[in-house]
């Protein structure tokens, strides 16, 4: 277990619910309901940058040193080579993603409210958020998976 | 407060993921360039975040002037479609590199 972990994976499912929230806003939105979105789609991109500094510290400066071996030498050494190294580089989409849902935001008001089109593009763009976002929880539990299974396989 | 350019904002999120892309491949079978990534970052993954990020500010500052579309619609589908099918090629290159050994 390690702090920097927790801190990813919190800011991530946070960032998460935040596009959830700005999804729910446009699907029938009104300018108190804009300006909400707005402020969680700002809150959301915050919080995935965030989940992104503390990922890749722990990534860089533990990960790679104590658990990768681990892994690589146990029952699931996919769980490394297949879902971390996925995990790694599409996450990189996410920080991007999440600030080309606010720049819209920010740029237009009335045309989502008078423009269908308009609105199906957020909320295109972040349910794609949500989507991945949950997928990086998923990967990150195969991936303590493939770190248990090799424990485990050690110790039994 | 500047206003945004959507055109050039959705450009360069579309450029950024493909460059993402096409960066994990390269940097899977190039040692050149994944030490190249490493001089940027000090580590490869690092290096790539670098990269991603003053293209993504060059792309934008490159599009600012351009004309706006009508409609976002378009742009939204091609950010969607390129983070999917940019995901999928990512995820099927490791599948591929771990079975092949």
């Amino acid at each position: 277990m390690h702090i920097l972990i927790g801190i990813h994976a919190v800011l991530g499912e946070i960032g998460a619910l935040a596009f959830i929230w700005v999804f729910v806003e446009m699907m029938n939105p009104n300018l108190a309901g804009l300006k909400r979105a707005r402020a969680a789609a700002l809150l959301g991109a915050l919080l995935l940058i965030g989940a992104w500094i503390a990922g890749g510290f722990y990534y860089v400066t533990q990960y790679g040193a104590a658990v990768k071996p681990i892994i690589l030498s146990g029952p699931l050494p996919w769980a490394h080579s297949v879902i971390t190294e996925t995990k790694e580089h599409v996450f990189l989409f996410l920080p991007f993603l999440s600030l080309l849902s606010w720049g819209l935001l920010r740029r237009y008001q009335s045309e989502f409210i008078q423009n269908r089109n308009f609105r199906i593009a957020i909320l295109l763009i972040s349910g794609l958020l949500v989507l991945m976002a949950f997928s990086m929880a998923g990967m990150g539990f195969m991936i303590s998976s493939g770190f248990r299974a090799a424990l485990e396989a050690k110790v039994i | 407060m500047m206003k945004i350019n959507s055109n050039s904002v959705i450009k360069s999120t579309v450029t950024v993921i493909w460059l993402i892309v096409a960066m994990t491949l390269l940097s899977e079978v190039s040692g050149p360039f994944k030490s190249l990534l490493i001089q940027i970052g000090s580590h490869h993954w690092i290096g790539k975040g670098i990269v991603s990020m003053v293209v993504f500010v060059v792309t934008y500052l490159l599009f600012s002037k351009s004309k706006e579309p009508e409609s976002i619609l378009s742009g939204a589908i091609a950010v969607v479609g390129s983070a999917v099918f940019g995901a999928l090629i990512i995820f099927g290159f490791f599948i591929w590199h771990f079975v092949s050994g």
